[in-house]
């Protein structure tokens, strides 16, 4: 069938070219993919989502960005230093290195391209992470030399470098100065990555094209980082915004690689032309318990609902028997996952319900909001409430719009339980300070955790960072603000002839990996 | 047109039986009409006396058949004719048809004009200008004024009376010999329905066509019919010159009706008010002047012997 | 004809600014905030969430947004994305030259078809025919058009593999592949369209059938196609005219499922993708800019109304 499906494809182009008297030139290779929303713009940091994010992370490159296991390694910088006091960072810079316009990259770039994401006047909400809004401070950031760029803090912080290489800041990317216009307005990025912008046509398409001077790091490729050799000529991100339709275009040949979901992944896991990469990510899939409720203030009603909640099931439901449940905010990839990570309230109705008997819960109703938007949210909320009420809880669904459960959840309010999900976090502190503090949207007001997760965001102590987390995790376990469910898997279709694909727990594409067999 | 003697009839209707389904709607008609002859056919309502008109012209509704006997026009056979075709052939040019309601017997999207070449276009070689030139010279004989702008214009600009006046002259643009004018004047004001009856007869006089003037009003139509037809249920009950089934059914035709001398009425008997008469009350006189038409749809028409 | 037209042109400004009110005041009620959207739920910290909002006008008071908004739509660039930084106007305008392309071509095949195949069962009225068009019709209206949608992809792009199942190569870019692009929406649109007017048609038909003027239209010998083309098409297209109108308007302010399901960038799509992200100015002006299709929409579907029945006076 495949075969027949080649003839009349190869009919349909030929009567295209008939037609139109123009075919596309055929000559580079080429890997079409998908987005489900239109790129925000081209302005690193600056006109930014998540799927931009992806787009963008081809094209820039920070001094420091993050390795497979979610540790820092140098990428633009070929080294640095931090000083005895844990304020000065000083980073070298890789010789001959360039930019998409040719010209080799000196530290005077790289403080530009800082002042420009992290001084007073940026537009990027990046520069909030380091003028003392949130902790860090940086008291300067100059080029000391032609090689070498100095950052100094006002006090020290273990999480500075991991805030410098996050993907929504482009790891805070270096980018050449014509990339802004004299009268400083955006241009277009010109940074020092393996691709370069290529067309964009608003709500059809982006193209990155290969950046033939490309200077690689020595070795291996390793998460965000490391050598990165392309040798696909042209990305091409087609913008689809309904998954049916990717799968169907990945069927019929249109497209190359494409996210796909659990059920897809089932289907096309067994056919001849393609192949499925099933993936863990540090993407995290939780329930938020509002513990400032009547009824869920009591922490035993919360344990019950833990216990009566199996994310074993959930997760083998929601993953077609790919993914596992890993309840810790901590992703099971993380060099800080340990057996004390591994714990969790275990599936046991009967303690829910001796729980509850001692609570002296009365049928009072739970609900969960839930939204429709990919992801399962409302499935993993169903479920959710079909073991509860198992477990005698009188638990309700609320199914909202996503822009309504966001509402909810940013104000802390409106909600008793809700199916949520968290992007990734690349730092054990982060993981938990996603959902600890005092801001109203945290699910975990505990003074003595929010303590706890604040330290351990300022340690640069390994051992010591690795006693916190265990210590926070066992409150987590304790006091219930949150049911974790697992770190969702994420699955890529793809065409036979996609060669060098690997997912990595960000679970960002990296498409200099790529290859196209012939 | 076609050469037609005295002794040949324009049209010759034997024993026909029209059924839809297993039901006759009309049974055992049998008539002829002379070139030229204008004839009323009579009836209320569901008489049958309209698909006597319809089968007449090959225009039977859906379900409707000629389930006995034939039609000739002109001695040719209109129920087995061959083709489909040659039927159509025959209409408009040869047998025209005028109906009842005239504001709905003119297409209203249409211009009056565009309505009026059409069956000329179809039916003739004549150039455009020469059909335009037939088209004003029919405006002008049936009495309308201003005839070039008004075949740029739409129905429903009109009168019903001038609207029946412009399916007259469109319809016997063709100068077919035969006319069957089912109700013609039924939807119009006494006043104009006269009119509008003068004018069609006037215009079949002029152009040798003969006239089936198919009315439930005996009294409207009768006096410009040489010969009366009346039809019951189905079934010709009563057929005969004017004169002959006027006395036979007590009934004289009311002033008004009466055509213009000019046309040469087959009634020329003194003018009587006088109604068709009734079972209870014989026969009556009229106290005004067109009171007539409802009672003959109310009433069967009775032979009354006992009448003056 | 004129002065009809730039009387109801004038007539809908005052409609315009009572819409504009009341879209203004919808979009702000709706819940969520875009500020929050656009951070994608990811936010760490107030001040990064407080410098959205302000970069994006919503730390002003309602009425100063509102007034904010009417300068840039009386300036005509109805403001700029807050997700994609565009100008709104001009966004809008390709966007709905998209959906335009694919809604006119639509309809102009599906009159094509739904006019004779209405005609037809109407003239072979309760024939085989007949049944089998009517049938046909109820069987598309019964399918939702995203499932017909997705299986003509799955069809033709798929499993035959004739046609291309993402993307959009624009007409007024290059001819062939454009309509290449086209083929499989406009046919998705168009049997839907097809469903819906055959249906018009054909009741429309039935009852012009029955008038005096269709059987004196015989009467004259004309041949039957004549009759049915002169005479009762005119007269039974009026219906559906105003059908075709209605249709029309919904579809040209966005055809969302279908570009959905093909990939268009049009009109539909942004609106929708505008909703989920709470792109306030895209939204306000797509919602603006959807009222005025619809008032011209109406405009001309009366103009066209006045050609087929001459009694529909343009005054």
């Amino acid at each position: 069938m495949r075969q027949r499906t080649t003839n009349f494809r190869s009919i349909a182009l030929a009567a295209a070219v008939g037609l139109g008297g123009v075919a596309p030139a055929m000559a580079d290779s080429m890997v079409r993919t998908s987005l489900n929303a239109d790129i925000r713009g081209t302005n690193p940091g600056v006109t930014r989502d998540g799927n931009t994010d992806e787009v963008h992370g081809h094209m820039i490159e920070g001094l420091v960005t993050y390795a497979s296991d979610f540790s820092i390694i140098p990428m633009l910088a070929e080294s640095y230093e931090i000083s005895e006091d844990g304020r000065t960072y000083t980073f070298k810079l890789r010789k001959g290195v360039k930019f998409h316009n040719g010209e080799e990259m000196t530290a005077s770039d790289v403080e530009w391209s800082w002042n420009r994401l992290a001084g007073e006047a940026s537009e990027s909400h990046c520069k909030n992470f380091f003028n003392g809004e949130n902790n860090i401070k940086v008291t300067s950031a100059k080029a000391q030399a032609d090689d070498t760029f100095v950052i100094t803090l006002a006090e020290p912080y273990a999480v500075f470098l991991a805030t410098m290489a996050r993907f929504d800041c482009g790891s805070m990317a270096v980018l050449h100065p014509d990339s802004v216009n004299a009268d400083g307005s955006w241009n277009k990025p010109i940074g020092t990555g393996p691709y370069m912008m290529g067309d964009h046509a608003p709500g059809r398409y982006v193209e990155l094209n290969r950046f033939e001077d490309y200077s690689s790091r020595d070795g291996a490729p390793d998460g965000y980082g490391g050598g990165k050799n392309p040798t696909v000529d042209v990305l091409r991100w087609e913008i689809v915004g309904e998954g049916a339709v990717s799968k169907t275009a990945l069927l019929a040949g249109d497209l190359d690689l494409v996210d796909i979901d659990a059920m897809t992944a089932a289907e096309l896991k067994d056919q001849p032309n393609f192949s499925v990469d099933a993936a863990e990510s540090a993407v995290w899939d939780t329930y938020l318990l509002n513990s400032d409720d009547p009824v869920l203030s009591d922490v035993r009603i919360r344990r019950a609902m833990a216990h009566a909640i199996d994310p074993q099931r959930i997760m083998a439901a929601i993953t077609e028997g790919f993914g596992k449940a890993s309840p810790s905010p901590v992703p099971p990839m993380s060099a800080n996952y340990t057996d004390v990570q591994a714990k969790y309230l275990t599936y046991d109705v009967e303690k829910a319900k001796a729980l509850l008997e001692e609570a002296g819960y009365n049928g009072e109703e739970i609900t969960i909001l839930a939204t429709r938007r990919n992801g399962a949210y409302y499935e993993r909320a169903l479920m959710a409430q079909a073991m509860m009420m198992d477990a005698g809880i009188n638990a309700r669904l609320e199914v909202v719009e996503w822009g309504s459960q966001l509402e909810a959840y940013r104000n802390g309010s409106g909600y008793q339980m809700q199916s949520f999900t968290f992007s990734p976090r690349l730092h054990a502190g982060l993981s938990f300070e996603m959902f600890t503090g005092d801001a109203d949207r945290k699910a975990w007001k505990n003074p003595d955790a929010v303590a706890m997760m604040n330290e351990s965001l300022r340690t640069g102590d390994p051992e010591e960072l690795q006693a916190i987390i265990d210590r926070l995790h066992e409150a987590f376990i304790a006091e219930v603000p949150a049911i974790g469910l697992g770190h969702r898997t994420l699955f890529t279709g793809m065409s036979s002839k996609i060669d060098g694909f690997e997912n990595w727990g960000a679970g960002l594409l990296r498409g200099w990996m790529l290859k196209v067999k012939d | 047109m076609a050469e037609s003697t005295e002794h040949t009839p324009v049209l010759s209707v034997d024993d026909l039986e029209i059924s839809f389904g297993a039901r006759p709607v009309v049974k055992g008609v049998s008539f002829q009409l002379a070139p030229g002859e204008i004839m009323a056919l009579v009836g209320e309502s569901g008489s049958g006396k309209s698909m006597l008109g319809r089968a007449i012209m090959g225009l039977l509704p859906g379900g409707g058949a000629v389930t006995r006997g034939r039609i000739l026009f002109q001695n040719q056979e209109v129920t087995s004719q061959g083709s489909q075709e040659e039927l159509r052939l025959m209409r408009g040019r040869q047998v025209g048809l005028i109906f009842q309601e005239p504001l709905s017997s003119l297409n209203p999207s249409m211009r009056i004009g565009e309505q009026m070449y059409e069956a000329m276009r179809e039916h003739t070689d004549l150039t455009e200008a020469q059909i335009r030139e037939r088209a004003l010279e029919m405006l002008r004989q049936v009495k309308l004024r201003n005839p070039e702008a008004l075949l740029k214009r739409y129905p429903h600009e009109f009168s019903g009376g001038m609207r029946q006046r412009i399916m007259i002259a469109s319809v016997m643009m063709l100068k077919p010999a035969l006319l069957i004018a089912d109700e013609p004047t039924t939807a119009l004001d006494a006043v104009v329905q006269k009119e509008v009856l003068d004018i069609m007869a006037e215009v079949a006089r002029a152009n040798g066509t003969a006239v089936i003037l198919i009315s439930h009003d005996l009294a409207v139509v009768a006096a410009y019919a040489a010969r009366i037809a009346v039809m019951e249920r189905g079934i010709l009950v009563e057929a005969g010159t004017t004169q002959s089934v006027l006395a036979r059914l007590c009934t004289t035709i009311p002033a008004d009706f009466l055509p213009p001398r000019s046309l040469g009425s087959p009634v020329r008997s003194k003018v009587r008010k006088v109604l068709p008469c009734l079972p209870s009350r014989g026969c009556g006189w009229s106290s005004g002047k067109s009171a007539s038409s409802a009672l003959w749809q109310t009433r069967r028409p009775m032979r009354c012997a006992m009448c003056p | 004809m004129p002065i009809f037209v730039l009387k109801r042109v004038l007539m809908s400004i005052p409609t315009f600014v009572i819409v504009a009110v009341i879209i203004f005041a919808l979009v702000r009620a709706l819940p969520g905030d875009p500020a929050l959207m656009m951070l994608g739920g990811n936010i760490d910290d107030e001040a990064t969430l407080e410098q959205m909002r302000s970069q994006l006008g919503l730390d002003q008071p309602m009425p100063v947004q509102f007034i904010v908004w009417l300068r840039e739509v009386f300036s005509g660039n109805l403001g700029t994305s807050i997700m994609t930084g565009q100008e709104v106007g001009s966004l809008l305008w390709q966007r709905f030259g998209v959906t335009a392309t694919v809604v006119l071509l639509a309809m102009g095949s599906a009159l094509l078809v739904s006019i004779p195949a209405g005609l037809l069962a109407a003239h072979r009225h309760n024939s085989r025919t007949d049944y089998a068009i009517v049938f046909l019709t109820i069987l598309k209206l019964s399918m939702p058009s995203f499932w017909v949608g997705l299986m003509l992809l799955v069809l033709f792009g798929a499993i035959l593999g004739w046609l291309p199942t993402v993307g959009f190569v624009s007409i007024s870019d290059d001819l062939g592949r454009g309509m290449l692009y086209l083929i499989l929406p406009v046919t998705s649109l168009a049997l839907s369209e097809i469903a819906v007017l055959t249906r018009m048609m054909r009741a429309g038909s039935l009852e012009i059938m029955g008038r005096d003027y269709i059987t004196h239209a015989r009467a004259k010998g004309l041949p039957e196609r004549k009759v049915l083309w002169r005479h009762v098409f005119p007269n039974a297209f009026a219906p559906t005219l105003t059908m075709v109108g209605v249709m029309l308007a919904g579809l040209l302010a966005g055809a969302a499922v279908t570009e959905t399901v093909f990939t268009l960038p049009g009109l539909g799509k942004l609106l929708v993708d505008s909703i989920y992200a709470r792109d306030y100015p895209v939204l306000q002006g797509a919602l603006l800019f959807i009222a005025a299709v619809y008032v011209l929409t109406n405009l001309l579907v009366d103009i066209a109304y006045s050609f087929f029945d001459p009694r529909v006076r343009l005054s």
